[in-house]
């Protein structure tokens, strides 16, 4: 066995933290990613970046069928009867001369974690690999008791008990039944619902606000949303801002593609609204 | 009743008591992880959301032998949407929403073909070992995996989702298409068609899926019907001298008896012939027969108005459900009735037609298209998307949007022909990527690959909108400094920073001797850009602003292989082959840096967001946990065992030679 066949002698080449702080994430040459527990320095979660077997170091068994004497025998080497239709050297008879099929190693040469902490990339042979946090199908509530239910929210809903339906709906940790008391709350009553929510609640809410406005038609709602939450809890955040830094990016990037969408279509707007002014100023002066 | 957080620690509290007094391993308790996952509050359940890069083809290949890789890209039945085949994973392109996602399941190797069922649901994937996978698409569930015993070129459902035909080796198979409950055995072999002399690469169902067309290299085309038919020989036309890349139905226009009536055929070299066929029982006087129904129609729409011309029409209608289109065809002569020819000085590499409006798309070996009208063969345009060859063509229903992929430059474009726009126009790195980075928002991420391009994807949309390409050779790390400044460095011995807002590159960075660079790091102010080379092994510092060089930061005595910047202090710690972490502190005249010892050569190093903890790798496939302040080890964590995994079927080969060496 050489060390570069030794299936053991793998290693990261490049390490990355979450956003917390809590979890590294490690990748390196071979076909596994993996996020380790820090202060219990466990291995939380292996990934593996392809199951493509056209790549080299996949399979953990090569199966000996396949190798011979002068090397591996590509079984699917189908170029004689594959239309070849690159352009040969003028004169050549025999196809190419420099055309060779050659395997490439599956290998992550980059991981980086994105500032919001829902998502992280690692750059393989195949591209960027994005993996992202798909917890809608979760279900992970917090101090839950018998009176924390769907309907326990409907109905504070329905007798305008907006505060008390938020944070029951946020015990439950659900981001539908959240969504809808978040639409549900009226204009009006944003900032006293933001006052009912205590300090534990702030940063699960937070994140709840970016996502609902990433793909809600209702932007200005959501903006006084988060200008209430930043003007009622603000100076609390400024001083755990560590903890809040993740909700604070994904607040940040929601607003700003909000905001470079809208920016484009404005500037679009005022300079048409320039030509068709400058247009008819033209035109009355011609007149 | 109430759960809580504290009563869960409680419980857990007293489980280790417990445990401890009669000397329980700890992981026999109920909750070992509990108060890891109340700490850290993170979630692990990521799932593989998206993968950018090349939109079509097969990422790293090499540009000669890349020509015939890749699969064939489809519209759904919709229109909008295209699923466009990436090495082992499917791209599925949202024309109106303009986003792109990945499916979530994986073919065993390269797809070499896919197939979509006229509903939508099914879709079927086919690799180069000729594995197939039946997936649900809608939730992108593998249903079924199944592997054809010979070479499967092309598949596709029939028009009324009732069979798929496969291409095998010579022979055309016809399957029942499965449903989508979960079965035993869900493919069931319908019939196997054979007599064509070579490899089949095309395969055309008749509207009524009632008879199937497939072509060869050989040159010639067969007509079968899909089930027995009386007196009916199958059918051969051969008029090629090329293989023949696409063989195609004409609309059958109404009031024509809802019989075949031409077929169009496209070979490599650059001709079309259009095949008439002839029907025995039919008069020969059929136009004299057409007109007189038309003009009687004309007639009974004058005087009757519209309840007779609904009566004209279902019993028309009700003449043509009587027979099936395979029915008629014993009764047939198909002969040539026009030879075109394209003129375009090279291969045709791919084709496809749009039944409903009559419109041919070639593609051919020279990055050229052209749109042809039928049957006139009156060329609408012709236009040069790139100097690639043109793998796979694809038109939507309603003939407005033509997609077309290059495997050699990993391209995905969809014109709109009426209009003559891009409507996406999206390629990969050549030869690979090899560096990203997150912008500080998240909004943006920056890649960097061996061609030396940048390119830079919006992440919510999953699309490249800007290429940068001032480097010439590979990029070797990218950092974002703020979010509208991307630094690059590169083997070509520059360090070069972009400007998000123009998109241009306005700072270069040198050394004073040309050197490879290979790291790369900017401080958290955005005021110092530091770099590290393989061969002198020195660390180069510049001022942001001016590009001038401050200093040269000497000391390792091997590679430096990686560079990060306190998050907070101006230090700046250096990994590097020679087994040392070595942090310097740039704002300070004097003074040796601190030098962290390691057992092996260091690869890898990251700060905690917090800068009071530092995580770097060894080549031993060991993290170690620093702290930041007075240098100690904190933590190890020996992740050998869990990297470990995978052979290289390349290498075994020295691996023999070695032992026989040794022997």
């Amino acid at each position: 066995m050489t060390s570069d066949n030794n299936s053991s002698s793998r290693y990261f080449t490049s390490v990355c933290y979450s956003a917390d702080g809590s979890c590294v994430l490690a990748g390196g040459n071979s076909k596994y990613i993996c996020i380790y527990e820090i202060s219990q320095q466990i291995l939380v979660k292996k990934f593996q970046v392809s199951f493509n077997r056209s790549l080299d170091g996949i399979l953990d068994e090569l199966n000996s069928k396949k190798l011979a004497d002068g090397g591996p025998i590509d079984v699917n080497d189908d170029s004689g009867d594959e239309a070849d239709f690159s352009a040969n050297v003028p004169g050549a008879k025999r196809g190419d001369d420099g055309s060779r099929k050659s395997r490439v190693e599956v290998m992550t040469a980059q991981v980086a974690f994105s500032s919001t902490g829902r998502e992280w990339a690692a750059v393989s042979n195949e591209g960027l690999h994005v993996y992202s946090l798909d917890d809608d199908m979760i279900f992970d509530p917090i101090s839950l008791t018998e009176e924390i239910t769907p309907g326990a929210v409907r109905a504070n809903l329905r007798t305008g008990k907006h505060s008390i339906a938020l944070l029951i709906s946020l015990h439950l940790n659900e981001y539908a039944l959240v969504r809808e008391v978040l639409e549900e709350t009226p204009y009006g009553s944003i900032p006293h619902v933001v006052k009912a929510i205590g300090s534990e609640h702030l940063e699960r809410l937070m994140q709840f606000i970016s996502k609902c406005m990433l793909d809600s038609p209702h932007l200005e709602f959501y903006m006084a949303w988060c200008l209430e939450m930043l003007k009622t809890h603000g100076l609390f955040m400024e001083k755990q801002r560590g903890g809040f830094m993740r909700a604070f990016r994904a607040m940040n990037r929601s607003v700003q593609i909000h905001h470079d969408e809208l920016k484009r279509i404005c500037d679009e707007n005022r300079y048409t609204l320039d030509f068709m002014e400058d247009q008819t100023q033209i035109i009355l002066d011609r007149n | 009743m109430k759960i809580t957080g504290t009563s869960f620690e409680k419980k857990l509290k007293a489980q280790t008591k417990h445990a401890k007094e009669h000397k329980l391993p700890i992981k026999h308790l109920a909750f070992p992880f509990i108060s890891l996952f109340k700490r850290s509050k993170m979630k692990f359940n990521y799932k593989l959301h998206r993968l950018c890069g090349s939109a079509y083809g097969e990422p790293n290949a090499s540009n000669t032998s890349s020509a015939s890789a890749g699969g064939n890209i489809v519209y759904t039945s919709s229109g909008n949407v295209l699923l466009s085949p990436v090495s082992n994973r499917v791209q599925v392109v949202d024309l109106l929403t303009h986003t792109v996602r990945t499916l979530a399941c994986e073919a065993r190797s390269n797809i070499k073909t896919l197939a979509i069922s006229p509903d939508d649901r099914l879709l079927l994937i086919i690799d180069t070992e000729n594995h197939a996978m039946l997936v649900n698409f809608q939730r992108s569930v593998v249903l079924h995996r199944f592997t054809f015993k010979r070479t499967v070129r092309v598949c596709k459902f029939s028009p009324c989702g009732l069979y798929f035909a496969v291409s095998y080796g010579n022979h055309v198979q016809v399957w029942h298409a499965p449903g989508l409950r979960r079965e035993f055995a869900p493919f069931v072999l319908h019939r196997t068609y054979t007599g064509l002399g070579a490899g089949v690469i095309n395969i055309e169902w008749s509207p009524d899926s009632s008879v199937i067309m497939a072509s060869s290299r050989s040159g010639t085309v067969r007509i079968w019907t899909i089930q027995t038919t009386e007196g009916y020989e199958p059918f051969t036309l051969s008029g090629h001298k090329c293989s023949v890349v696409g063989a195609f139905f004409e609309k059958i226009p109404p009031g024509s008896g809802g019989r075949l009536r031409k077929v169009y055929t496209v070979s490599s070299d650059g001709a079309l012939v259009s095949w008439a066929c002839t029907y025995s029982d039919e008069d020969d006087d059929l136009e004299n027969k057409a007109g007189l129904i038309e003009s009687s129609d004309a007639a009974v729409n004058f005087f009757g108005g519209s309840v007779n011309n609904a009566f004209s029409s279902q019993s028309e209608n009700s003449g043509q459900s009587n027979m099936t289109q395979a029915e008629h065809l014993p009764k047939g002569v198909w002969n040539v009735s026009a030879r075109h020819y394209f003129h375009q000085d090279t291969d045709v590499t791919a084709t496809n037609f749009s039944t409903a409006n009559n419109l041919l798309i070639v593609g051919f070996a020279s990055g050229i298209f052209g749109l042809y009208e039928l049957p006139s063969m009156s060329n609408i345009h012709t236009l040069s998307l790139s100097n690639q060859v043109i793998r796979t063509v694809a038109i939507n229903d309603t003939g407005e949007w033509l997609a077309f992929g290059c495997p050699s430059s990993q391209q995905l474009l969809v014109w709109e022909w009426r209009s003559e726009t891009y409507i996406i126009k999206q390629r990969g790195h050549a030869y690979g990527m090899r560096c990203m980075a997150y912008s500080n928002d998240g909004v943006v991420v920056a890649t960097g690959g061996e061609d030396g391009s940048i390119k830079l994807w919006n992440t919510s949309s999953g699309f490249c909108y800007c290429t940068l390409k001032s480097h010439t050779a590979a990029i070797t790390a990218c950092v974002f400094s703020n979010s509208s400044v991307v630094l690059t460095s590169s083997l070509d011995g520059t360090v070069r920073a972009h400007d998000l807002h123009r998109y241009r590159n306005f700072r270069t960075y040198t050394s004073p001797t040309p050197c490879q660079f290979t790291s790369l790091a900017v401080d958290p102010s955005g005021e110092v850009v530091v770099a590290g080379t393989m061969d002198p092994f020195h660390i180069y510092t510049w001022s942001m602003q001016n590009g001038k060089l401050l200093d040269i930061l000497t000391g390792h005595v091997g590679p430096i292989s990686d560079l990060r910047f306190h998050p907070t202090r101006g230090t700046l710690a250096s990994a590097s082959w020679d087994g040392t972490v070595k942090v310097w502190d740039l704002y300070k005249r004097e003074g040796e840096p601190e030098s962290i010892k390691h057992a092996q050569d260091v690869v890898c190093c990251a700060f905690r967001p917090d800068g009071k903890h530092m995580c770097t790798g060894t080549i031993g496939g060991l993290l170690s946990i620093w702290n930041v302040d007075d240098c100690k080890l904190v933590c190890e964590i020996d992740g050998k065992r869990d990297i470990a995994g995978g052979k290289f079927t390349s290498k075994t080969i020295c691996v023999i030679r070695v032992g026989q060496n040794e022997l």
